[in-house]
């Protein structure tokens, strides 16, 4: 039987209305052979990544850093407020995910160091940290956890497997950078996995 | 928990690691357990730390008995505290309970006299702690947040040691 005209057209009107959810800028799962160079890897989107420190390679389909102290890559997203959100599972030293960031070390780190328990967002300039939130959470070591960043203007909150977050207001460093990554201290065991930015 | 704000110095140490970088002493001192948080409000430059006077404002969600600890250390002082009902933070739903010094509240002679000697002990040279704050005991600030807000604004700017 056809659909009375009126109903066919209220749906149109319903599907046009809809509010657009947010748009994925960057996706990985990080699924592909062992050994590959995350250089070397095809993102589910975006457009590569950008080995900065250390050499990430793609073990067991997650990220994994060896070969320096503090490893980072990143992507471009493309723009600078979006949510942010990754699977974490540490083993060892540190781990965690870069925002707004540029080359020298400048931009904002959140991470976790084993036996801490706490998620860390921290000012990066010229390599040298400021503490600027801290979020004590029970991250247990080879644990698969998920961390969120919601990056808003000069706000950025943190927060860890759906828990409430932490809020920091004054985040003005790199407002406007689209550059978002990974980070491990080069511990080889410490995986990152389901990265994603939307905005 | 509780919700409060707390003066607090900064510790520099090389690294990028938690005990690293510029944090607050307050991580150092005590081991925060899951659902409790600091965040920097005053947000001085980065440049500047350590800043001189090595202070700063710190908001922080607490248990109970960690604010207990830190109320009765004397490195820190409490500017203002509310609690917060549910035990997990999780609605961050606010509450004024008896025993609390809420920010809305009158500072009373007593909690601006500690105030003022915490801050003296820490450097502020005392015509400059009078002219910010009033003399000890003789809060110029009508309630706890303003005091807290004009600390936290002249903190900004302060200076590196």
């Amino acid at each position: 039987m056809p659909m009375p005209l009126h109903v066919a057209q209220n749906r149109h009107l319903l599907a046009s209305n809809a509010p657009a959810g947010p748009t994925v800028l960057l996706s990985d799962t990080f699924t592909d052979t062992n050994g590959v160079n995350l250089t070397a890897h095809t993102m589910d989107v975006g457009g590569g990544w950008t080995q900065l420190t250390g050499t990430w390679t793609i073990q067991s389909n997650r990220a994994s850093c060896t070969g320096a102290v503090d490893g980072y890559a990143s992507a471009n997203a493309g723009k600078a407020d979006v949510t942010i959100t990754a699977i974490i599972n540490i083993s060892d030293q540190y781990i965690g995910l870069i925002a707004r960031w540029t080359t020298g070390s400048n931009g904002w780190l959140i991470y976790d160091q084993v036996g801490h328990n706490t998620l860390i967002l921290g000012e990066v300039v010229n390599n040298a940290l400021t503490t600027r939130a801290t979020l004590s959470h029970s991250f247990a070591t080879n644990t698969d956890h998920t961390i969120t960043i919601v990056l808003s203007g000069s706000s950025i909150t943190i927060s860890a497997d759906g828990g409430s977050g932490v809020t920091y207001n004054s985040a003005t460093r790199n407002q406007t950078v689209p550059v978002h990554g990974l980070y491990s201290y080069s511990t080889p065991a410490n995986r990152i996995d389901n990265y994603m930015v939307t905005g | 928990m509780k919700l409060a704000r707390v003066l607090s110095a900064w510790v520099a140490a090389s690294g990028t690691g938690p005990g690293m970088g510029n944090h607050p002493q307050l991580q150092d001192d005590y081991s925060l357990t899951d659902g409790e948080l600091t965040v920097d409000v005053t947000a001085q430059p980065s440049a500047n730390l350590t800043p001189q006077p090595n202070r700063y404002v710190l908001e922080c969600v607490l248990t109970d008995a960690h604010f207990a600890a830190i109320a009765a250390d004397n490195t820190y002082a409490i500017l203002w505290h509310e609690t917060m009902p549910d035990p997990t933070g999780q609605g961050r739903e606010l509450s004024v309970m008896a025993a609390d010094r809420p920010r809305t509240g009158a500072i009373t002679a007593a909690e601006h006299a500690a105030i003022h000697a915490h801050l003296l002990a820490a450097g502020v040279p005392l015509a400059v702690l009078n002219a910010l704050i009033g003399a000890a005991g003789n809060p110029t600030h009508a309630t706890r947040h303003l005091l807290e807000r004009a600390l936290a604004a002249w903190l900004k700017n302060r200076p590196h040691a």
